[in-house]
């Protein structure tokens, strides 16, 4: 009954928002990186 | 994509049906004048005084007019944008409109998108109202049109970014004085950043100076069109529109 809220339909949607946004995050901080170690100029 | 075109040009109509287009084009054609006008008469002058003392190496337009000119474009942009992004979504949902457009058949992302091009849109006719001046320099000079297309396209892309945190900001709100006063105050530390991180080179100034806009502009300004500056630009709009469909999303759940 305690972790109810665990179930509940907003904490299971942020936390999948959450998980998403730092999926997106870690790829574009992985673009910008490997954009700026292999820059030729 | 038929979608996006179609609420690009709502939103573009609902720019030019209410006087936000047309103050923020003249605000920017005022001041670009100003500058312009200050920036050759110095030229001039200086050009005049350096033949009397005998000549010296040709003044280059470019670097004395033209990329001073379209670097303080940036700065006053950052003034401009919040003008132009705080009615995005904050309005929709001032009107009780946003509860229509996400119950359409027309997916989250062509309603950013569309919204943003529409705004990107106007940016480039604010951006166009300094091609008058340019013309002028064209018209009796000789400058180089290589380097000014170059810093007009990175121009866009700055605007691009702050128009796309500036949709999130008003995703956010529904008072659109909010959305445009958090959008200018979120732009100015986007700007001021590299300011203080500059010369520091612990890690964490180092990734605070790379998130800077500034920096990122410098190679644009002087006709370099650096790959690596295009990508922070293009991911930093990516990860704003992102965040916007997100936000947009949990309006759906959050209530």
């Amino acid at each position: 009954m305690a972790l109810a809220w665990l179930k509940a339909r907003q904490t299971q949607y942020t936390a999948y928002a959450s998980v998403y946004i730092l999926v997106v995050l870690a790829l574009l901080a992985a673009v910008n990186f490997l954009a700026n170690r292999y820059d030729k100029s | 994509m038929t979608n996006v075109w179609v609420i690009c040009r709502k939103e573009l109509r609902s720019y030019f049906a209410s006087p936000i287009a047309y103050a923020v084009m003249a605000l920017f054609a005022l001041i670009f004048g100003l500058v312009f006008y200050s920036a050759t008469r110095e030229f001039v002058n200086f050009s005049f005084r350096s033949q009397m003392n005998g000549g010296g190496p040709p003044m280059s337009v470019n670097e004395y007019i033209i990329r001073p000119m379209l670097g303080f474009a940036g700065t006053v942009s950052l003034f401009l944008i919040p003008l132009i992004s705080m009615r995005l979504i904050a309005e929709e949902k001032r009107n009780g409109t946003i509860e229509l457009l996400l119950t359409s058949p027309i997916q989250d992302l062509s309603i950013i998108l569309g919204k943003w091009l529409g705004a990107m849109l106007l940016y480039l006719f604010v951006l166009g109202m300094s091609l008058l001046n340019i013309a002028f320099l064209f018209a009796w000079g000789k400058p180089d049109w290589k380097p000014v297309l170059v810093a007009y396209f990175g121009l866009l892309l700055q605007g691009g970014c702050l128009l796309a945190v500036g949709a999130l900001i008003s995703a956010m709100t529904s008072n659109q004085i909010v959305a445009g006063g958090a959008a200018f105050f979120v732009s100015l530390i986007l700007y001021m950043l590299s300011w203080f991180t500059e010369y520091d080179s612990t890690t964490a100034s180092r990734v605070l100076n790379y998130v800077s806009i500034v920096p990122h502009m410098e190679n644009f300004s002087k006709g370099i069109l650096d790959l690596k500056d295009a990508v922070f630009y293009v991911t930093f709009i990516f990860l704003a529109l992102f965040l916007t469909a997100r936000q947009m999303e949990s309006l759906r759940w959050r209530s």
